[in-house]
């Protein structure tokens, strides 16, 4: 009988698969420090008043002058609570609109397979290239035109064509057997039914990823937002710290704009927190990290 | 580990949120004001940078009060039948915003950077004042300080012939030095309007070792990357390098004069004080702690005594006002780049009579005193009587506004916030690292491309 027992590694490639671990190990360290050192300088100097004039440097990782008060001038300078409330009614608008039209377009795509889908494709996928700020005084003025200019819409509409997501989707579906469509047509579903019970059920994984892509996406945008909403009562939560960057008296008080960018980070990292299993996958399905 | 998380986060928000809210009422403003017209119509005005809510400037503790609530105790009481719909833009992005609000004529009076201003007064976007101004004894334009009524690009047609905006904001670039390090280093104070040579001497004395503390110190900081290359302009000013002849409203034709034997002694200065500056100058870096009890650089060139002025209004105390001293800049009459942000009125204006009632009032003494004593905006009044008289930084400023006047070499020149910035930007930055490129060479390469751009301008 062939024995199965444990192949033995040599000790001096134990030795150096052990210092190859330590390197690994410390380029780690070394990238996580990176990383978590800026976050932790912004998380201290939001609590020190004594820095509300000039930044530290060298940066100081204790406050000098622990206080609460940066957070309060942070909020009484600009409504930051009713900014990440319009942030997360955009955000929600767009991932609903998007996920969706990404969805059954990717999933017309992927299973009907009619005369010009290849073109139809390739024509969403050719809108990607054309940079935003290209468009966006013309799309201004679209908006402008039909009246939706400081209205939600002037976001929603856009959403629709969500072209990466379109692409996400029918790659996604590529995978999924036909046979399932075509079972449930010989049993007289129609097409939404099909989608909506056999395949959307299945298509969890790239529905979590593009949550996490567009909630992201729609967080940090600032350019739209600032061009479509006129009324301050409107704007997003990346507006809202614009005000605290250059706005006048406002300027060059760390403290308070730390305040304020921390506050702004909560929703995203509450986000990161219910969804990181999906995060990492959706790192893996997309090759897009934000 | 999630739940232990999202605890921290509860705690966190538990900590803050009580500690954000609001507190007593705001102080209410002091102006007596009466009805002085039926006048009737509806004013769009978009604002980049103003706060249009009360809030709490940071630095006192004070309570601030927002444009809205100014507005509603002065000029509504004013022009009871004049509604106003005001817009509040940060200034990120502020130009594509009100670009956009322009050509969609979303807008018809806009507080903006002077540069945007010129340039869209360029492309036809903006309207000519002069004819309200004419038409409105109330108006006076002697209230205004000389050099920027009579040369600011940013409220001026290229040709100098109309008025298409009204002067609000001033920008403050003064000289300020550490009388303490002068002190420490025996070096005489700086005269009243320094020259380039004058710096550079005092500068070089002051770089090493200072005598007293030891402590490393630097005779001199600019920002090396600078947007607008200010510090050039200044240079360019006290050097007599024109770097160009003509005008901007005749842009194809300009002359250029780049490579000229003035402006080699302008980038001759720029090399020789690139190496008395901290290192980080030239990516704006390097002079977090000029004007407070940390600093270790002697002179400052195109500082706003911010810091200093802050210090001040939050403890009280004059020490540092003392210590830190505001000169002219370097041109022959005390003269720098002066920045001024304008009000304008919108090309299609829906309703010039009532935007012109507006854009007066709101660039005029009134807003102008409120904006300074809530958000220590700088005036462009020739009269600005309630500056603090411990702000010495503003009243230089304005001292320096007064003998402004606006050159080829600033940012209305499209070729200068091209070209020129992004080079000269270069050539301190390699200058700064002992590899600056031969003078002359690199002014011919600027004034060939100069040429070229004019050329294909044709």
């Amino acid at each position: 009988m062939a024995q199965a027992g444990t192949v033995r590694t040599p000790p001096s490639r134990r030795r150096r698969s052990a210092a190859g671990q330590r390197l690994i190990f410390l380029v780690l360290l070394l990238g996580s420090v990176v990383m978590i050192v800026p976050f932790l300088w912004m998380l201290a100097t939001s609590f020190d008043w004594g820095a509300r004039l000039n930044i530290t440097f060298p940066p100081r990782l204790w406050p000098e002058e622990p206080s609460l008060k940066t957070y309060k001038a942070a909020f009484m300078n600009v409504r930051m609570l009713r900014y990440i409330f319009n942030s997360l009614l955009v955000s929600a608008g767009v991932i609903l609109v998007s996920a969706l039209s990404a969805l059954l377009s990717g999933y017309a795509l992927s299973k009907l397979r009619f005369k010009g889908s290849a073109a139809v494709l390739l024509l969403a996928l050719s809108t990607m290239m054309i940079p935003f700020e290209m468009t966006m005084i013309p799309q201004y003025l679209l908006f402008s035109k039909i009246g939706l200019i400081d209205t939600y819409w002037a976001f929603y509409l856009p959403a629709l064509n969500y072209a990466f997501g379109t692409f996400l989707a029918k790659a996604f579906i590529d995978q999924l057997p036909s046979e399932l469509r075509e079972a449930a047509i010989i049993d007289g579903a129609g097409e939404l039914a099909v989608f909506g019970r056999i395949y959307f059920p299945l298509c969890t994984p790239i529905v979590a990823t593009m949550v996490i892509l567009l909630f992201l996406g729609v967080w940090n945008e600032m350019l739209w937002p600032l061009l479509a909403l006129k009324s301050a009562s409107k704007y997003t939560i990346q507006i809202g710290l614009a005000m605290f960057t250059y706005n006048n008296g406002l300027n060059h008080q760390p403290s308070i704009i730390m305040a304020a960018t921390t506050v702004s980070l909560i929703p995203v990292v509450v986000v990161y927190l219910f969804l990181q299993r999906f995060i990492i996958e959706s790192i893996a399905l997309s090759g897009i990290k934000q | 580990m999630r739940r232990k998380w999202l605890s921290v986060l509860c705690l966190l928000l538990a900590l803050i949120l009580p500690a954000c809210s609001s507190g007593s009422g705001t102080k209410a403003a002091d102006t007596k004001v009466s009805k002085v017209s039926d006048m009737k119509g509806t004013v769009r005005v978009a604002l980049a940078g103003w706060k249009l809510e009360n809030g709490l400037d940071p630095l006192t503790g004070n309570e601030t009060i927002g444009l809205k609530q100014y507005l509603k105790e002065t000029f509504n009481k004013m022009y009871p039948n004049i509604k106003l719909e005001l817009y509040e833009i940060p200034w990120e992005n502020v130009k594509a915003k009100q670009t956009a609000m322009l050509m969609s004529k979303d807008v018809d009076v806009l507080y903006t950077g002077g540069a945007f201003a010129s340039q869209w007064y360029q492309e036809g976007l903006l309207r000519d004042l002069d004819d309200l101004i004419k038409n409105d004894p109330d108006f006076h334009k002697e209230i205004y300080l000389e050099g920027i009524w009579n040369n600011s690009y940013s409220t001026r047609s290229p040709d100098g012939t109309k008025q298409f905006g009204i002067p609000a904001v001033l920008g403050r670039r003064l000289i300020v030095y550490d009388k303490k390090l002068f002190e420490d280093w025996g070096v005489e104070p700086l005269s009243e309007k320094p020259t380039p040579a004058e710096i550079l001497e005092k500068a070089k004395k002051m770089t090493g070792k200072n005598p007293k503390t030891g402590e490393p110190n630097y005779g001199l900081y600019w920002s090396g990357n600078s947007l607008n290359g200010s510090t050039f302009v200044a240079l360019c000013l006290a050097f007599g390098a024109k770097g160009a002849e003509g005008s901007l409203k005749d842009i194809k034709n300009i002359k250029w004069k780049l490579n000229t034997p003035e402006m080699v002694k302008v980038m001759e200065w720029l090399k020789e004080a690139a190496r008395l500056a901290p290192a980080g100058f030239v990516n704006g870096q390097g002079a977090e702690n000029f004007g407070l009890a940390r600093n270790n650089i002697a002179i400052g060139i195109d500082q706003t005594g911010g810091s200093t002025m802050s210090e001040y209004r939050t403890k009280k105390d004059k020490a540092l006002l003392d210590r830190f001293a505001a000169v002219m800049n370097m041109g022959p009459k005390g003269e720098g780049w002066v920045a001024v942000d304008p009000f304008v009125m919108a090309k299609d204006a829906r309703d010039p009579q009532a935007a012109w009632q507006v854009l007066k009032f709101l660039a005029g003494y009134e807003t102008q005193k409120y904006m300074y004593e809530n958000y220590a905006n700088t005036p462009t009044l020739k009269n600005a009587d309630f500056v603090d008289p411990e702000d010495k930084y503003v009243k230089m400023a304005l001292k320096i506004a007064e003998v402004a006047h606006s050159e080829l070499m600033d940012e209305a020149n499209p070729f200068y916030m091209s070209d020129i910035v992004p080079a000269v930007n270069g050539f301190i930055s390699k200058a700064a690292s002992g590899n600056a490129p031969d003078i002359q060479q690199f002014l011919d390469d600027l004034q060939k491309r100069a040429e070229n751009w004019s050329a294909n301008l044709k």
